[in-house]
């Protein structure tokens, strides 16, 4: 059995599903249906494990957990901030159970400069980071008994400068995203801001004013009580646009 | 969440960098307060109680009484004191265990208006002198953190007095120390004569601004608090944190608290928490 | 130390009519009323109102454990924090946790473990912590009642809700959920919890003196109560939702335009000047 968020698991449909508690019942036949992630066997009923959304996936029963701890997954992007350092590691605030390990040799050759027409490779090194600092990494190693290895090598990964961090529990970051990013595209065109969204709940952005930042971040919190109910997108457009008109943003 | 313990580096950038254009991350003004919810009376074993939501941070006191003798340099007077406990439910960072640094700096300056301003008419508190007064006990619980504790803490401590029911003692005899509920209580209006109003200022590099919320004070370089009676007098004050301020701004503060405080008085219009029905 | 007003319990506590003194039948529950995402910092929380119990939970975790040694490889530990506050009873209780509640956070803490996956969270601890701010009889089963519904609200997996109630003895009869009068002067009192996916007692303590054909009886009327209960923890852990939901329904698109823009500005600053307290 895993816990995990299902982001594949799509949440746009038009129907409210039905909200399920943990221990609640979700069927007796067990001859047409599994249970799936969020559930459970008990004697010969399917059970829940969490406050969430019931979701039938063929023959599975799921339930989507409405609140939640990030179970780190290799291959996740995260943005993780410094809560400590040494000579070989720093340690990471991931946001999830324990903090993730990123090594000085996964933070090395992270862009490519050119100076004079030659290539110069620019080293992030130890000095670079200190407490404090927020990192987008991606995570290559996770298992359920170590603490997470976290790398610095790849795009989009490295030190973040400025920007704001915005923390919302992770189970509601597919809401974020939308059906194929349809969620979030919106949200970049309509504030004209710079999103970073990452399964760990946390969300980066940066726009060109405070007020756009401002809406953007009203909106993500607007989402994140509304994650559980259909229509979504087409409120959360109806929101901005009239935010903008009450609040006089172009 | 698990972030609190650590200050993260682009958070202080941006608000500065925001405050710097006179705005904050939640939209007030620099000189908004946030809005302040007062509920009293809410614990019935206590003598009184109250609790006071200002944003976010949530705040509950208890007031409760113990006869007991007076200290030895003021036998004809009663004792009050302050206790806040910062505990572990209200924020990550904050761990069980005995008060800490926070804590006691927190029920010190809670303690130091109402003693400063005179409030607590301890004269009346007194049984017999030398032997017995009233011990009156203001213990202050955090719910939830989100800044400024100061001055919530200390509009709670008030409004738990001003809603307290104290049962008045007559004396059966002072030698044996025998003493009877008259069936009466204290009337808050003439026990307490004078709600002091705290005003506290966060200061980011060198802008200031009142009422710091969670994010605010994580990262401000310090803090400066005022206290006015209801006269305008000031009765406390004191600097918080690192940050330090010049001379100016140190008396155009004052002056500024005492205007918010007087307003924030009038609005909270804390005599209407009385408990009346019983005197 | 002393009081003035002593605690004085009443010679019967059953009245001529077979009604309790605040005027219940002898299986009949207090009010309960009970919210969850009550502390805006906590990963869960919850708040019930028994009666006169007013108590908060909030729920940590899973994080690092502190000490490390603490920590368990193979699967996550739970921590209980039972803790009253000062004022909660009627003699002011000394703020440091007591021995009766290090006991009680431990039978919590046996009662709740059994239905969570912490195997799922190795190397990490689970934080739940509990402030009783008004104790008015029965506590420990309302502090079950309520950690669990925090747990759940964290999104912890479990098993399923664990609902408790006591069971009391006064005047030779068996009553259903005592007060805090029926407690002290009653004579047995024997909370009882059950974790429903098995069916089974999670919690059971006795305190006095019944017979075994009492002991049937009271276990039998604290079953049908505990379906009462049940119901509304299931309530409130949906609600939160479904109030949300609820609002929606009469959502209908309004485009602002020059003609309504006005009074969306007002309400809209209305709205600021309430909230306005983001982190």
């Amino acid at each position: 059995m895993e816990v995990e968020d299902i982001d594949e698991i799509d949440l746009n449909q038009m129907k409210d599903k039905e909200i399920v508690i943990p221990g609640e019942v979700l069927s007796e036949d067990l001859t047409n249906f599994t249970p799936g992630r969020g559930t459970t066997k008990q004697g010969n009923k399917i059970i829940s494990l969490f406050v969430g959304l019931k979701v039938i996936r063929k023959n599975y029963i799921n339930v989507i957990p409405l609140r939640g701890i990030y179970t780190p997954t290799e291959g996740d992007k995260v943005i993780g901030v410094i809560i400590d350092k040494n000579p070989v590691k720093w340690k990471l605030d991931i946001n999830a159970r324990n903090f993730g390990i990123l090594k000085p040799s996964n933070t090395v050759a992270r862009t490519q400069k050119f100076r004079k027409g030659r290539p110069e490779r620019v080293y992030e090194t130890t000095e670079k980071f200190s407490v404090g600092d927020v990192l987008i990494v991606k995570i290559t190693q996770a298992d359920r008994l170590h603490h997470p290895e976290l790398t610095t090598q790849g795009k989009y990964l490295g030190k973040r400068h400025s920007g704001k961090l915005i923390e919302i529990p992770p189970p509601k970051i597919p809401r974020i995203i939308g059906r194929k990013g349809s969620m979030i595209n919106l949200l970049k065109e309509m504030t004209n801001c710079n999103i970073f969204v990452t399964q760990n709940g946390r969300i980066w952005i940066q726009g060109d004013n405070f007020e756009k930042e401002m809406l953007l971040i009203d909106t993500i919190h607007k989402i994140e009580t509304e994650a559980h109910t259909s229509g979504l997108t087409d409120r959360i457009k109806d929101f901005i646009i009239n935010e903008k008109t009450i609040r006089g943003i172009n | 969440m698990s972030l609190s313990k650590i200050l993260v580096s682009t958070e202080r950038k941006y608000i500065l960098k925001n405050l710097k254009q006179d705005k904050r991350i939640d939209g007030r003004d620099l000189f908004q307060y946030r809005d302040i919810n007062i509920d009293a009376n809410i614990v019935k074993a206590a003598e009184g109680s109250a609790k006071v939501q200002l944003g976010k941070t949530c705040v509950i006191t208890g007031v409760k009484y113990e006869l007991g003798p007076p200290f030895p340099d003021m036998p004809d007077k009663g004792v009050f004191t302050v206790m806040a406990e910062l505990v572990p439910m209200s924020w990550g960072a904050f761990e069980g265990g005995p008060p800490g640094k926070q804590a006691i700096e927190l029920a010190r300056l809670i303690d130091r208006p109402i003693r400063s301003a005179k409030t607590i008419q301890n004269e009346m508190l007194c049984l017999i002198p030398n032997k017995l007064v009233y011990i009156i006990f203001i213990d202050v619980y955090l719910i939830n953190y989100s800044g400024n504790l100061i001055d919530s803490g200390a509009i709670s401590a008030l409004t738990a007095l001003v809603s307290s029911k104290i049962p008045t003692a007559k004396i059966l005899d002072e030698e044996k120390v025998k003493v009877e509920w008259d069936g009466g209580y204290f009337n808050t209006k003439k026990l307490l004569k004078n709600l002091p109003i705290s005003i506290t200022f966060g200061k980011i590099d060198d802008v200031v601004f009142v009422d710091p919320n969670l994010t605010e004070e994580l990262v401000m370089d310090g803090r400066i608090t005022y206290a006015f009676d209801d006269d305008g007098n000031l009765v406390s004050l004191q600097k918080g944190g690192l940050a330090t301020f010049s001379i100016d701004e140190v008396k155009s503060l004052a002056r500024k608290a005492k205007e918010l405080g007087d307003k924030m008085r009038k609005d909270l219009n804390l005599w209407q928490y009385q408990n009346l029905k019983n005197k | 130390m002393s009081l003035l007003i002593k605690d004085e319990s009443p010679e019967k506590l059953i009245g001529e009519d077979g009604k309790r003194l605040d005027g219940r039948d002898l299986n009949e529950l207090r009010s309960i009323k009970m919210e969850v995402g009550v502390i805006p910092n906590a990963d869960g929380s919850a708040y019930i109102e028994w009666g006169g119990n007013k108590i908060y939970a909030a729920v940590y975790g899973p994080r690092e454990v502190h000490p490390r040694h603490d920590a368990r490889p193979d699967r996550g530990i739970l921590r209980t924090f039972y803790r009253m506050t000062t004022f909660s009873v009627s003699e002011r209780k000394r703020p440091a946790p007591g021995r009766r509640e290090k006991e009680i956070s431990m039978v919590i803490k046996n009662a709740i473990e059994p239905v969570l996956f912490l195997e799922l969270y190795p190397d990490s601890v689970v934080e739940v912590f509990i402030e009783v701010i008004s104790a008015d009889g029965g506590t420990r089963c309302a502090c079950t009642a309520v950690a669990i519904l925090a747990l759940a609200d964290a999104g912890i997996p479990m098993k399923g809700l664990i609902t408790a109630v006591a069971a009391g003895k006064v005047d030779g009869k068996i009553i259903i959920d005592c007060s805090g009068d029926e407690d002290k002067s009653g004579e047995a009192d024997l909370p009882c919890a059950i974790s429903w996916y098995n069916n089974q007692i999670a919690l059971l303590q006795f305190d006095g003196i019944m017979d075994l054909k009492e002991f049937d009886k009271s276990i039998d009327q604290i079953l049908e109560a505990l379906e009462k209960i049940r119901k509304l923890q299931e309530e409130a852990l949906k609600k939160r939702y479904i109030d949300v939901r609820d609002h929606l329904k009469n959502y209908n698109p309004k485009v602002v335009t020059t003609n309504n823009i006005e009074e969306k500005i007002d309400s809209n600053n209305q709205k600021n000047q309430n909230g306005g307290d983001q982190t």
